[in-house]
């Protein structure tokens, strides 16, 4: 708990909620959110990034992380696949080892110090390319472009997210 | 205005007429010539060139929503442009200073609340609908004529329940919903293929091959008695036979076994002998025979056209098809098992809540496990695994 910014606990109802909203609909991806991560444990973790490893299939960002206690912990987050990032121009070397950055997702259900990287921020506040397993992992709203996002790719999304609902392979 | 004059005048016009006539020869030997450039490629033997870098991805779904086979071009447009926009958004600005987000999510409905992992920058799915003969596909099935898929005969049904019964978002609770019972986390061998690296997600291999969430590319090798068809994800790789026999009804493949032929233009490739969890899912079964047809329309683009027969899992056969644009991206490396913590974090995290509702006794003995005992890194902290 010591390294957690903001674990929050949530209420039965709340839970219930998100659980039958994600009930509904259901993309696939490399393995499924509802597998690995724990969605009642929220963190957010900033420091220096020590080591990345650029592997498939999603890369992982170990962050250095100050608790309040002035102790370190390192975090591994997960990221995106390096195939798409390089696609997009992101390679290993996009953040040099060292750069302050600003990791937020949710802790693995085993409560080892991983976690699935949602949304990465420099210092600066410019975001980059976090992004992990996705499947049954809560939005919470934060993406201002997410949220603009127009109900029609929503509905193309749902389906195609219907579509893809039984692909585990 | 003197005869002389006017003279001169239709002499002008004649040479104008005759230079204009020149010019629309040659920009038809030009149109003419460039047809022939855009031929499609072909091998010495005369056949087809298909090999080459496709990118399979694009956003008609695989069964229609709406009442209609196509849609117009505006709207076409206009969901590509909306879809851009959205997977942009991982190079926007976000507070540094925020916290946490909020244990559950906000509850939103929709693909987000199941996604919301995903930055829009991550994922490639494909912004733009297929395009088939000057038409936006509204789905890829185009057989049924409803563009959806026939009815699940009902045994197909009691198989999907076995195969996804671990892959329910609604069951992330964090606590061991299964109980004391056999659980989806009980050894890797019952996880989902994807888990293992063993193949693809979305079928992205196939047969047939559908388009996924990201790693969309495809690459055909082709030889006069073989062709290799390699998906990126999971590094699945198809040989095809081509005018060869079916292996033993024996021997059984993650991705069946794959025998071509050509009809004209178009390559036909078969493949049977699938094992008892072919990577299409949605009730396929072992006995699943799938004839797909790639046939080039220019030197830009295939067409790829896909029949699903499998007389346990659905009432008819069914058929697909979408353009595979050429890409000028490779296909990369894809080594799944390199990096894959994922498989340890699913199991540990099962023994954990199991060890949670067996109450304090089993919760002290896990933290001595492999598991109990994980913080999440080595010492080691250079940066030198994985390629650039």
């Amino acid at each position: 708990m010591n390294v957690l910014q903001a674990r929050i606990q949530t209420t039965a109802p709340i839970a219930l909620a998100a659980m039958l909203a994600l009930g509904g609909v259901q993309a696939s991806a490399h393995h499924a959110f509802g597998a690995e991560f724990d969605p009642n444990r929220p963190i957010i973790v900033r420091g220096p990034v020590v080591k990345i490893e650029w592997t498939n299939p999603h890369a992982w960002f170990h962050v250095e992380h100050t608790n309040e206690d002035g102790s370190k912990t390192v975090w591994m987050m997960e990221a995106g696949t390096p195939n798409t990032l390089l696609r997009r121009g992101i390679h290993r070397n996009s953040v040099p080892i060292g750069t302050e950055v600003i990791i937020d997702g949710y802790q693995s259900k085993d409560l080892s110090n991983r976690a699935n990287g949602r949304q990465m921020t420099l210092v600066n506040g410019e975001t980059l390319f976090m992004g992990s397993s996705g499947t049954g992992a809560p939005r919470d709203g934060a993406d201002p472009i997410e949220r603009a996002r127009s109900e029609d790719v929503e509905k193309l999304e749902e389906a195609k997210a219907a579509d893809t609902a039984q692909d585990d392979g | 205005m003197t005869r002389a004059h006017r003279a001169n005048d239709r002499n002008k016009l004649l040479a104008w007429v005759q230079m204009a006539f020149a010019a629309a020869a040659l920009v038809l030997i030009v149109v003419a010539t460039n047809m022939a450039w855009g031929d499609i490629p072909r091998t010495s033997d005369g056949k087809p060139d298909l090999s080459g870098y496709y990118d399979a991805a694009t956003a008609t779904p695989l069964q229609r929503r709406g009442d209609t086979a196509t849609v117009s071009a505006e709207r076409a447009e206009f969901l590509a442009k909306q879809t851009e926009t959205g997977l942009l958004r991982g190079s926007g600005q976000l507070d540094p200073n925020r916290e946490a987000p909020p244990a559950g999510g906000d509850g939103s409905p929709g693909p987000a609340g199941n996604v919301g992992g995903y930055q829009g920058f991550w994922v490639d799915p494909g912004e733009n609908f297929t395009k088939v003969n000057g038409e936006y596909r509204a789905s890829i099935i185009v057989d049924p004529p409803n563009g959806r898929l026939p009815p699940n005969k009902p045994e197909a049904g009691a198989r999907m329940a076995k195969r996804y019964r671990g892959y329910s978002p609604r069951q992330n609770d964090g606590t061991a919903w299964w109980g004391d019972e056999s659980g989806p986390y009980d050894d890797p061998e019952v996880r989902p293929l994807p888990d293992r690296c063993l193949i693809g997600f979305s079928s992205t291999a196939g047969p047939p091959m559908l388009p996924a969430l990201y790693n969309n590319h495809k690459r055909i090798v082709q030889t006069p008695d073989r062709v290799m068809i390699l998906t990126e994800m999971v590094h699945d790789a198809r040989i095809v036979r081509m005018n060869g026999e079916h292996a033993p009804e024996d021997i059984r493949r993650w991705i069946g076994d794959s025998i071509g032929w050509w009809e004209d233009d178009t390559l036909v490739v078969e493949t049977t002998n699938f094992n008892d969890t072919p990577a299409l899912g949605r009730g396929a079964s072992r006995d699943l025979k799938v004839t797909e047809r790639f046939t080039p329309i220019d030197a830009q683009s295939l067409l790829y056209n896909f029949t699903v027969e499998d007389d346990s899992a659905w009432e008819a056969p069914w058929t697909g098809e979408y353009v595979w644009p050429r890409s000028e991206e490779p296909v990369y490396e894809y080594a799944c098992h390199e990096g894959n913590y994922s498989m340890g974090n699913i199991l540990c995290g099962a023994r954990r809540l199991e060890a949670e509702a067996a109450g304090e006794e089993a919760l002290a003995a896990f933290a001595k496990t492999p598991c109990g005992t994980r913080v999440g890194m080595s010492a080691d902290t250079s940066s030198d695994v994985g390629a650039e």
